[in-house]
């Protein structure tokens, strides 16, 4: 076109629909904007909206500049202020909200549309659970509605015509974008960015001191999950989590050292690899980077995962989003033969305090005990006396001494922070590990559910020519916390759960649906974690298990063919020219009509033949069915050509029934042969 | 411009999933590129299959707004077609289903004569905006242009008698010719009464008059104008003394029409008006 | 008041023998508030079956031989000057009757024709500026010679179709046609035939053929139907809306007459020839069978 042609305006249904856009997809955001620019988003679109329904004065061009300009220096502030995404949001919301203003030509509302799409992309940095996703959707449908209502103004259904027509379009879309999804290469992120989220730290801290440990069974967050390969869990005795080894110890607390990377530890054992259990973790966010690794690793995880000497991992980088990796492990724990380097420090302790504990320990080396005997003469202590509680006494003063001869009560932190102790003193180089013991099977989908409450220590000592051997003094005092679900040993106990948590928990024992409910809603959060969240990190695998090895002309093939066909589905839908669809009653007559056919060929019914006259035609031919035909065209004739009669329902239901014995006898007529003879 | 805004936004949302890592902007990326590519099948399906054909035309005048009229009909149903003349005003319109819908796509005619109906296009922008599928059409389709009626020129035997009576005196009562039928208007003092009343119904009685005397639209009227104002004034005139009933013929070099009144007349001296001078006529 | 129709029914037959499904469709077409053409060659029994449906139905009425020198006031009547009072007095021609025969309606001029058409449509008669109510019901039963035979004016489509139904009777079949020998003609039996119906009746009766309910499955065959004859290549012109609900209006009539309130396929393909025919222009005019073409290539259900 050589003229300009003239801006199109936007009907008042298409305002509509764009406010209605604006508020669902900002909605999602409301939680990471300023509340000031909420409340102007809100009052803005609100007074459009009425304004759509009734004349209302303008504001002074003075007045509107001076508040576009207000709020484009506040969302300006803000955001420099903010971190990351909070501001980008606000900036877009506000761009979004003050163009609302001008809300005139069909450009404008392009523009709006636009703006709204990038907005419902960006909501998915905040949230990625399922309920944002199908939010998300939603908000799609909407902004495609306004679209649609943008390019076709003059309907009178504004309200569900557009949206009939997005979702019919979306969902035409949809197998493409799975396709896309699918095959698109997931590239590494371009430049790195910060993503200050805020992540509260949870779970295992870098130290240990008694008392952390059992802060944590108040939480019933999920700390990881974990499927394996051949789909069926370990042993319950064998589901130790190693997650840190703290070697270092003050007197007061076990801490972590810094451990060089050890690219040697998959000399381990892979080469035997008999007892390998194969398994993969989704680790939630924690703003930690240490990772799980079961008990003990062997071979090397997948790729972005560190791994240390002492059988632990780390992220690169402190975990802001679910991560994924695999790894592999040797449940025996065979030695591999290596030496202990740096014995020193795993056998170093503080020169005073707990003297006590230091007499005892004495006593055992007095009486000329091996290293084992020392080991078994402490469970054995603890297996006597000792008690399991999550709330102990407060200990003062030499903890240790007090623990092990006054209090003898305490949790999986106070035994393996004595043990340690005790043994170091013994001359055994020992660490303490920090990790999880347990996790619920989720038989629906095959996985673990590792939660923080499952948060365990333990200890690793050193016997010459065994290696690392795990010392578990816990299972000594209490063996029922290593093979029951944490949960029922704690269930009665106060400290077990915050309180909140605890009531819906208590209701879940009680209620056994709730319980297997909460146990598949869960395992969908897995799937989503795992196969939508995670996708990248399963993309290559996937397609290699489908297709075999990944090469270029094979990635065109299966982008090609199947986005070839889905359009081509599509284009044939949009093209067919709609027929009526076939009255169920008179189906039946083109299936009997069908049957009779077969019965013999000139029994069918020609097209300009009505019901009557037809069975007028075939009662003639077949004397037997005559009755039955005459039954049968009778209640034809009621159901589709007395209209309002009041038995319509009723007939149907006799029609069927009689169609279904008309049916029948012609299959019997079918098989006496002589019919067909006699008609032919 | 659309469509490529939009495509610059999808790959911001790419971008802004690369970096994140995360796979519900890729899904949403790849919903608005998805959405993209069947909106080029909606947009095509909202035009494919649509049968037009043209109709008769009105003939109108120069400068004037001619009608091309067209029957639009599918198998579908069909939203916000465009369509019009390069240069002209657009209509649109909705397509339901089997059912024919007649309509009128203006096109402004610059001079007179045949007009023939340009390249004309249909297109839509349907549903989303994204894109338009659109069509260059050409019927075989012709209007006669008329030219522009100008007032002008004095048309010295007409002017000057205001009233309708002497106009028919003006026809002269000279000798009676002939009985000839009635035509409406007629002048009722020249409606034959006596051959009524004996039941040979409604005849008008003609008069042979001077030629002097007699309305004429004549080429040398008005030396002093242009041969297209001449045209356009004496197209003016048609009209005028048609629409009072009046009996006057045309005189163009080479062309004569024999006084007449009546609407059919009227169309006739038009044509010959829009067409005069034209090759083909 | 069924029997009263059945009974008309075996009374015409008496007269005009072996054609009861042709006389059925004549007396539907009264029902159906319709316009009758009775087309056929001279001597088949057009003039019997009009004469004896006029009187059989008790309507007052009046016959009208069509010769090519009438002219429409021979119809319609006109003004006659009267010389004791100077003014001009209206004459009513023989169309101010409740049925009128127009027999063998095709050797008229046009004019004439359209003149009495006019009134078909209009139930009324304008003339010198007066209009003049025709009486109620008003019927014109016409008949002509088949376009072919020489010295006629066949009716244009635009008239035809102001006449609900053409039908025609044909030959006898022989028995029926021997029967006819040995009676002679039964013409003057007519006079004798009692009247079955008085016009009272016949509205009530009409009235009750136009409350037979239609289902929309039977409205959407009668739109196939129709639509079918607008595409099909062998047909020119194909039925117009005002066709096609003539053709609902002479099926109601017909169920009326099978006993039933409703309206099914079975009346409308009863009647589609007898409505539609002449309201096609068939490209190809040896295609007789083409309404029955229409019937058998249209599927009756959907």
């Amino acid at each position: 076109m050589s003229t300009k042609t003239p801006a199109t305006l936007l009907s008042i249904p298409s305002k509509k629909w764009l406010l209605i856009m604006l508020l669902v997809v900002i909605a999602p955001h409301v939680a990471y904007i300023p509340l000031w620019l909420t409340s102007i988003a809100l009052c803005i679109i609100g007074w459009i909206g009425i304004s759509l329904f009734s004349q209302r004065p303008e504001l002074p061009v003075w007045g509107r500049r001076l508040f576009v300009v207000g709020v484009i220096a506040g969302v300006l502030i803000y955001a420099s202020m903010s971190q990351g995404l909070a501001g980008l949001s606000s900036l877009l919301i506000a761009g979004a909200i003050l163009k609302v203003l001008e809300l005139r030509t069909r450009r404008d509302g392009w523009v709006l549309i636009l703006v709204a799409c990038f907005i419902a992309a960006v909501s998915f940095l905040f949230d990625q659970s399922i309920v944002a996703a199908t939010y998300g959707g939603v908000s799609l449908m909407t902004v495609f509605s306004a679209l649609t209502m943008m390019h076709h103004p003059n309907e009178q259904r504004w309200f569900t015509f557009p949206l009939k027509k997005s979702a019919l379009i979306l969902l035409q879309s949809m197998p493409l974008m799975l396709i896309l999804f699918l095959i698109f290469p997931r590239i590494s992120p371009l430049w790195s960015i910060q993503y200050n989220n805020s992540v509260a730290k949870t779970g295992l801290s870098d130290d240990m001191e008694p008392g952390n440990i059992s802060q944590l069974a108040r939480s019933d967050s999920v700390a990881f999950r974990v499927s394996f390969s051949t789909g069926v869990p370990p042993a319950s005795t064998d589901r130790y989590w190693r997650a840190m080894t703290y070697p270092i110890f003050d007197g007061q607390r076990w801490s972590m050292a810094q451990e060089s990377i050890d690219k040697g530890i998959n000399k381990r054992n892979s080469e035997e690899g008999k007892d390998l259990v194969e398994y993969q973790v989704i680790a939630e966010p924690s703003a930690n980077s240490w990772l799980f690794a079961l008990d003990y690793p062997s071979g090397v995880p997948s790729r972005e995962i560190l791994q240390f000497s002492d059988g632990t991992f780390q992220a690169g980088s402190p975990i802001y989003e679910r991560l994924f990796y695999s790894a592999k492990a040797d449940l025996s724990g065979a030695y591999d033969g290596r030496p202990l380097y740096d014995r020193a420090r795993y056998l170093s302790v503080p020169k005073n305090g707990n003297p006590a504990t230091r007499a005892m320990v004495a006593k055992w080396a007095a009486t000329g005990f091996s290293p084992e005997q020392k080991i078994a003469a402490l469970l054995q202590r603890f297996n006597e006396k000792f008690s399991y509680t999550l709330s102990p006494q407060k200990l003062r003063g030499d903890r240790i001494d007090q623990f092990l001869f006054t209090t003898q009560e305490g949790f999986c932190e106070h035994f393996s922070n004595a043990t340690a102790f005790a043994l170091r003193l013994g001359g055994i180089p020992t660490r303490v590990v920090a990790g999880y013991l347990g996790g619920e099977w989720n038989p629906y989908e095959k996985y673990m559910l590792v939660r923080q409450y499952e948060a365990h220590a333990w200890v690793e000592a050193w016997l010459d020519g065994k290696g690392w051997v795990r010392i578990d003094p816990t299972a000594a005092v209490a063996p029922e916390r290593v093979i029951l679900p944490f949960d029922q040993l704690f269930s009665d106990s106060p400290e077990f759960m915050s309180d909140n948590a605890f009531a819906t928990y208590r209701m879940q024992q009680s209620l056994p649906w709730l319980k297997t409910w909460s146990l598949r809603y869960d395992a969908l959060n897995y799937n989503w974690h795992r196969w939508v969240l995670g996708f990248h990190e399963e993309q290559s695998g996937l397609l290699q298990d489908w297709f075999g090895k990944i090469s270029i002309l094979k990635m065109l093939l299966l982008l090609f063919i199947p986005v070839g066909v889905a359009l081509t589905v599509v284009i044939w839908i949009l093209l067919r020219v709609p027929s009526h669809k076939i009255n169920a009653v008179d189906q039946e007559v083109i299936t009997v009509s069908a049957g009779l056919c077969s019965v013999a060929p000139l029994l069918q019914r020609e097209a300009g033949e009505t019901v009557t006259s037809y069975c007028q035609r075939v009662a003639r031919s077949l004397p037997v069915l005559r009755s039955r035909l005459e039954d049968w065209s009778e209640l034809y004739q009621q159901i589709r050509y007395v209209p309002e009669s009041h038995q319509i329902e009723q007939n149907t239901i006799l029609f069927l029934s009689c169609s279904r014995q008309l049916k029948k006898d012609i299959k019997r007529l079918k098989k006496q042969d002589f019919v067909r003879g006699s008609i032919d | 411009m659309a469509g490529m805004a939009y495509l610059v936004v999808v790959l911001l949302i790419l971008l802004l999933a690369v970096n994140y890592q995360n796979n519900l902007a890729y899904a949403v990326c790849f919903t608005l590129l998805s959405l993209f590519v069947t909106a080029i099948l909606h947009t095509y399906a909202n035009l494919s299959g649509l049968k037009i054909s043209a109709l008769s035309t009105e003939p109108a005048f120069s400068n004037e707004i001619a009608y091309f009229r067209y029957q639009l009909h599918s198998a579908r149903a069909m939203n916000q077609l465009t369509l019009g003349f390069n240069n002209n005003a657009q209509i649109t319109i909705d397509l339901k289903k089997n059912v024919e819908h007649n309509i009128e796509v203006p096109y402004l005619c610059s001079r007179r004569g045949w007009q023939r109906a340009e390249l004309f296009r249909i297109g839509s922008l349907y549903p989303l905006g994204l894109f338009r599928a659109w069509s260059w059409l050409r019927f075989d389709q012709t209007v006669l242009v008329y030219p522009k009626p100008i007032e002008g020129g004095q048309l010295d035997s007409f002017v000057g008698r205001d009233s309708r009576d002497n106009m028919a005196l003006a026809k002269g009562d000279e000798e009676f010719e002939a009985l000839s039928p009635y035509y409406p208007g007629a002048a009722k003092n020249s409606i034959a009464w006596k051959a009524y009343a004996k039941g040979y119904g409604l005849q008008v009685k003609t008069y042979q008059g001077s030629a002097s005397d007699e309305l004429w639209l004549d080429w040398s009227l008005w030396p002093e104008l242009s041969e297209e104002q001449r045209l356009s004034c004496m197209c003016y005139w048609s009209i005028q003394l048609s629409q009072n009933q009046t009996h006057y013929g045309l005189r163009l070099p080479g062309v004569t029409f024999e006084p007449s009144a009546g609407e059919k007349h009227n169309i006739k001296v038009l044509e010959q008006l829009a067409l005069y001078g034209i090759e083909g006529c | 008041m069924r029997d009263r129709v059945e009974q008309l029914v075996s009374v015409i037959s008496s007269v005009v023998l072996g054609k009861e499904e042709v006389v059925r469709l004549a007396v539907a077409c009264m029902l159906a508030r319709g316009h009758l053409l009775i087309e056929d060659l001279p001597g088949m029994g057009k003039t019997t079956l009009a004469q004896t449906l006029a009187h059989v139905f008790g309507l007052d009425y009046q016959r009208v031989q069509f010769t090519s020198d009438m002219l429409p006031a021979d119809i319609l009547g006109g003004a006659i000057f009267d010389q004791q009072t100077s003014s001009f007095v209206y004459h009513p021609g023989p169309v101010f009757t409740q049925l009128l025969l127009a027999d063998e309606i095709n050797r008229s001029t046009p004019k004439t024709q359209s003149a009495l058409l006019e009134a078909m449509e209009e139930g009324q008669v304008s003339s010198e500026g007066v209009t003049r109510q025709l009486p109620a019901p008003f019927f014109v039963i016409a008949t002509q010679n088949p376009v072919s035979q020489f010295g006629t004016f066949p009716l244009p489509e635009s008239q035809l179709d102001r006449f609900l139904m053409r039908i025609s009777l044909g030959y006898p079949d022989p028995e029926t046609e021997k029967g006819l020998l040995k009676h002679g003609d039964t013409r003057r039996d007519i006079e004798q035939l009692s009247v079955c119906i008085d016009s009272s009746l016949l509205i009530e009766l009409q009235e009750a053929c136009s409350q037979v309910v239609v289902s929309d499955s039977v409205l959407n065959y009668v739109q196939r139907l129709a639509q079918f004859s607008r595409d099909s290549d062998d047909v020119v012109l194909g039925l117009s809306p005002r066709g096609s609900l003539a053709l609902i209006q002479a099926a109601k009539a017909w169920a009326y007459m099978s006993g039933r309130d409703y309206l099914m396929p079975d009346d409308v393909q009863k009647v589609f020839g007898a409505v539609v025919e002449h309201r096609l222009l068939l490209r190809n005019e040896s295609e007789s069978g083409s309404a029955r073409s229409i019937l058998s290539q249209v599927d009756v259900l959907g």
